[in-house]
């Protein structure tokens, strides 16, 4: 019986070549897309599941209850991590973690490295295993660092088989002394933290960076075996008045009232729902995004439901030549779920072909994708029960979606109206046109959402950001003397324009200074650190009063210039020899407003323009960061020279730059990378919808052979025979773009709310999609229709 | 064998009832060879469906074999006539993608017969109806002699009690229906029971009985020395 089954189900795919090649084709290619995806979020989910403790660990999250309250905040004061550990029940460890860039120095070589900082009891709680050296004891001194085994090849040359044997390293890092008490093995890349070097959290001094949440590191605890996550959680209310009380006071601003503090609670949130929590920040975190996770997986299936559209609608399309069969075999004894089970087996047989033939196109794209989306993902992730289980489930959705109406429908034909030679009639007509809507929907949805996407790349990348980011060279420095230097040298150059400095680059984050409003409230504003060089290198374009003068030794001390937002936040009418009513420290004296600037950027555009003042006030921060404007012209022989005037002023450290522009363009990378993702997607859903159309073209004009017949013989043109045709398919693909056109609006707009500064969704992007879609599938259509339509009718006549 | 009494079968559009059979009474018996004659439309097509269990009247009492056919479950019904009845058509409705061998075990197949067994009875077929060297040909490589040939060996394979043959002739040039006909008398004399529906007043004048059927009724019956 199976033999029989086989038999048939090869012999009718082979004699249906074209439309088993077409079937096989949209599956594959859907297959293919799901597997990609299940790849991608098979990747995040293993984050984290390393650690033989995850299931003890939790990060200490505070949480504002309050409807409508501010949310969730991770970064707590760093008392907290010792006062957990030792008063609250059930804690059996606990450390901080605050992830920086730190400098590492070996002799005259430096490093720029990612450096954690964390407790004693870190590698007790994560599993990082040491090369060399006690996890216990590894970081309980505060001049004990542990470097991974990558950051020991890269410092001191240590290849695998020496990381057990040297004793003594000892290296630099952000000026301090450190022994190195430990290697560690290579952190894995599914794991939410990273580091190259481990240091104590005591040297956080350093690192320190005021901002508006409570603390500044995140915290980990792990518990004690069996102990009860709600009781300790329970327990954990008791910190908030010692420990936390004054941050969150300063954090509720101007809305603190003793009742509102009391809405905040601190909660233990597992480890395992760390990485994909797109609700609190990334503070240091190697963090996934649940929401691209889903973009993804929402993608793949709908090319997979476009394949198996094609085939139920095929099937539909070629049904009369199954319908004899199923008249013969009903005749002969077969029952109704011995042929439905015919007809599944022969989906499943197809699908078969089309699973393996998607594992072979998942193997030539993967590294293609990997590119793409920035991933490591790799078929290896496939080894074990997860390939087989993800293989047999997307083999059985596929079957079970795209054979359901053969084997269902086909089932049940009478034998006696089938093999009187009736066959079944129009009831599927609404169905096929059914499926042909939505594929197209789908189709122009994608079209219109990834020109949209593009659009609003685009309009980020040409943006005017307040400053002038062509042919600006950033140079790292590594302090106020250094970077004196080497602007000097850098100024004798032809190719230089201007230079100037300052203590952070553009995407390097930003320093948060409070403001004391007369009436007791605060403020916050942000904070850059400047020399006089500074706005003028970069074209920071002056509204109202004066630049910096260098030749005033009180500037230094007495002068800023802030933002037009700023002005306007505090409803300044004359902001220019105000002062500005700092919140400072020890002897500070609170400066003078000299000058406004034209509000600039200094974040991504997704957020608004902050309030913020430039000082040069080396008691706020030091410079590290070289602006330098190059004249038009040779930009790798000014490279050169540059390379060249640091070496012959700058003792300390190598050389390195980027391109402002560029380092500018990567923060929308992101946006940049999902949008050619989803053009992709969008390109591939019109290539399986069309090789669909195709055959479903092929199948009514062969259907329709003797109508146009008939029609010729009567007196129709060609051409109207092929606008026959083209008429209906131009009704279904404009009831197609309507839906299509509100799936993309309802998903675009959502998309485009995290931007603050975003493009209004126009028409262009809907109707460049549906043309698109209208015209290929019209060229399709027509030709396929105009073969027929041209023959003698004598030729089509003859056809029954 | 069969026994029909008051079948009736119309199609209802609205009030009006579109009768295809009425008051059809009929009893065969084991061993029989009976003709349905009439002109196109009369029901015959019908009543030979109703017979062979692929179609359900609307009224009126249907027993086969002694059961009563409206009473029993679909799957039951399959069983009956999968087991005692064999069909054979005008357009002989063999499936394209088959060979002749493989067209003649199919019904061996659904009655879950055993490989060697239906090995067996397929190759005494080939060998009856002398369509061994054919066997591995696929239906549109056949004569329209050869696929009612085959198509009556498919009929004939499970052993059936009773064919039901719907114009066997119909397609055929005379030379081969005559042929045709013969198997069927060859089949009736060793005791199988055969009804026909035909057009060809030669072809019925082979069995024992003509029943002519107009507008739905039995009209007369005649029977044949």
């Amino acid at each position: 019986m199976l033999r029989n089954y086989l038999l048939v189900a090869l012999r009718s795919l082979w004699r249906q070549r074209r439309y088993s090649l077409i079937n096989i084709a949209g599956l594959s290619i859907g297959i293919a897309c799901c597997a990609l995806m299940a790849l991608y979020v098979d990747h995040e989910l293993r984050f984290d599941a390393f650690h033989e403790r995850g299931a003890r660990i939790y990060r200490l999250v505070l949480e504002d209850s309050a409807p409508g309250g501010k949310g969730r905040g991770t970064l707590l004061p760093a008392d907290l991590v010792v006062a957990v550990k030792e008063t609250v029940p059930g804690v059996r460890r606990a450390t901080g973690f605050i992830a920086s860039s730190a400098r590492v120095r070996l002799g005259d070589e430096s490093f720029r490295m990612g450096a954690a900082l964390v407790s004693p009891d870190f590698l007790e709680i994560f599993s990082f295993p040491l090369h060399r050296g006690d996890p216990t004891a590894a970081l309980d001194a505060p001049s004990k660092a542990v470097i991974s085994a990558a950051a020991a090849e890269r410092i001191f040359g240590l290849e695998a088989p020496q990381l057990d044997q040297t004793a003594g390293l000892d290296l630099a890092v952000n000026g301090r002394d450190f022994t190195v008490s430990g290697i560690a093995a290579e952190v894995p890349p599914v794991s939410s933290l990273d580091f190259d070097i481990l240091v104590p959290l005591e040297y956080r001094d350093n690192y320190f960076i005021d901002n508006n949440d409570i603390g500044e590191t995140v915290v980990f605890v792990e518990l004690a075996p069996g102990a009860d996550p709600g009781q300790t959680e329970a327990a954990l209310a008791g910190l908030i008045a010692g420990h936390l009380a004054e941050g969150i006071k300063g954090f509720l601003g101007d809305a603190y009232s003793p009742e509102r503090a009391a809405d905040f609670r601190l909660v233990l949130q597992p480890l395992s729902a760390v990485h994909l929590d797109g609700d609190t920040q990334s503070h240091y975190l190697k963090l996934g995004n649940a929401k691209y996770a889903w973009i993804l997986a929402v993608m793949g299936l709908l090319i997979l439901l476009v394949g198996c559209a094609n085939f139920a609608s095929l099937a539909i399309g070629s049904s009369a030549n199954r319908a004899r069969e199923v008249g013969i075999r009903k005749v002969v004894g077969a029952r109704r779920g011995q042929l439905a089970q015919q007809f599944w087996g022969e989906t499943a047989l197809l699908c078969l072909v089309a699973c393996v033939l998607g594992l072979v196109l998942v193997r030539l794209a993967l590294p293609a994708f990997n590119e793409l989306a920035a991933q490591p993902l790799a078929m290896a992730q496939l080894a074990g029960w997860r390939g087989p289980v993800l293989a047999a489930a997307v083999l059985a959705l596929t079957v079970l979606v795209a054979g359901s109406y053969p084997a269902l429908v086909l089932s049940r034909l009478q034998p006696a109206r089938v093999l009187k030679g009736g066959g079944e009639k129009s009831a599927r007509k609404p169905l096929l046109r059914g499926l042909l809507v939505v594929q197209y929907a789908l189709a122009i949805g994608l079209i219109a959402g990834t020109l949209t996407m593009l659009q609003q790349v685009w309009f980020l990348r040409d943006k005017g950001l307040g400053f002038d980011q062509e042919s600006v060279v950033v140079v790292p420095v590594p302090g106020e003397e250094a970077a004196a230097r080497f602007r000097q040298a850098a100024l004798g150059l032809g190719s230089v324009a201007a230079v100037g400095t300052s203590d952070r680059s553009f995407t390097s984050g930003w320093n948060t200074k409070g403001l004391e409003r007369p009436d007791g409230s605060m403020g916050e504003v942000r904070m850059i650190r400047v020399d006089p060089h500074y706005r003028g290198t970069l074209g920071l374009e002056l509204v109202a009063g004066r630049d910096f003068n260098q030749q005033r030794l009180a500037d230094v001390e007495h002068a800023v210039l802030v933002n037009q937002r700023l002005v306007e936040r505090e409803g300044w009418a004359d902001p220019v020899g105000r002062i500005l009513p700092l919140h400072v420290w020890g002897d500070l004296p609170q400066p003078t407003i000299i000058g406004v600037v034209r509000d600039f950027h200094i974040d991504r555009l997704h957020k608004e323009i902050e309030p913020l003042f430039l000082t040069m006030n080396p008691a706020y921060h030091g410079l590290y960061y070289a602006f330098v404007r190059l004249h038009p012209g040779d930009v790798p022989t000014a490279l050169e020279q540059l390379q060249a005037a640091w070496e012959g002023s700058v003792s300390e450290g190598k050389f390195s730059y980027y391109f402002l522009d560029e380092r500018l363009d990567q923060q929308y990378s992101a946006e940049d990378r999902w949008s050619r993702i989803l053009a992709y997607a969008a390109g591939l859903v019109v290539l399986v919808s069309c090789l669909g159309l195709f055959g479903q073209a092929t199948l009514a004009v062969a259907r329709r052979t003797k109508e146009i017949g008939i029609r010729k013989v009567l007196g129709a043109s060609a051409a109207s025979i092929v606008g026959l045709f083209g008429r209906e398919l131009a009704l279904s693909l404009a009831a197609a773009s309507l839906v299509g056109w509100a799936m993309a609006w309802w998903a675009m707009e959502r998309w485009l709310a995290d931007f603050a500064y975003r493009i209004e969704l126009g028409p262009a992007p809907f109707l460049v999609g549906a043309a698109i879609a209208l015209g290929l599938a019209m060229i399709v259509v027509v030709a396929q229709s105009a073969g027929t339509a041209l023959r003698p009718p004598v030729e089509t006549l003859r056809y029954e | 064998m069969i026994e029909m009494r008051d079948i009736e079968k119309y199609y209802q559009a609205g009030a009006l009832k579109t009768y295809v059979l009425r008051h059809v009474h009929l009893q065969i018996e084991a061993g029989e060879f009976v003709s349905i004659m009439g002109p196109s439309g009369a029901g015959k097509s019908t009543l030979l469906h109703i017979i062979g269990m692929l179609d359900e009247p609307t009224a009126g009492e249907y027993s086969f074999l002694g059961e009563e056919v409206e009473k029993l479950r679909e799957k039951d019904r399959t069983e009956l006539h999968k087991v005692h009845i064999g069909f054979v058509f005008q357009a002989y409705h063999l499936v394209d993608e088959l060979t002749v061998y493989e067209n003649l075990e199919m019904p061996l197949l659904y009655q879950k017969v055993k490989g060697a067994e239906r090995k067996g009875r397929v190759s005494e077929l080939l060998d009856r109806f002398q369509i061994v060297a054919k066997k591995d040909l696929f239906p549109h490589q056949l004569s329209g002699g050869e696929q009612q040939r085959v198509g009556l060996g498919r009929a004939l394979i499970g052993q059936p009690k009773l064919i039901l043959a719907d114009e066997p002739t119909g397609n055929l040039n005379s030379k081969q229906g005559e042929e045709v006909m013969r198997m069927l008398q060859e089949l009736n004399a060793e005791g199988t029971t055969i009804v026909q529906v035909t057009h060809s007043e030669t072809n019925a004048r082979c069995g024992s009985r003509i029943l002519h059927l107009l507008d739905g009724k039995i009209e007369r019956e005649e029977v044949l020395g």
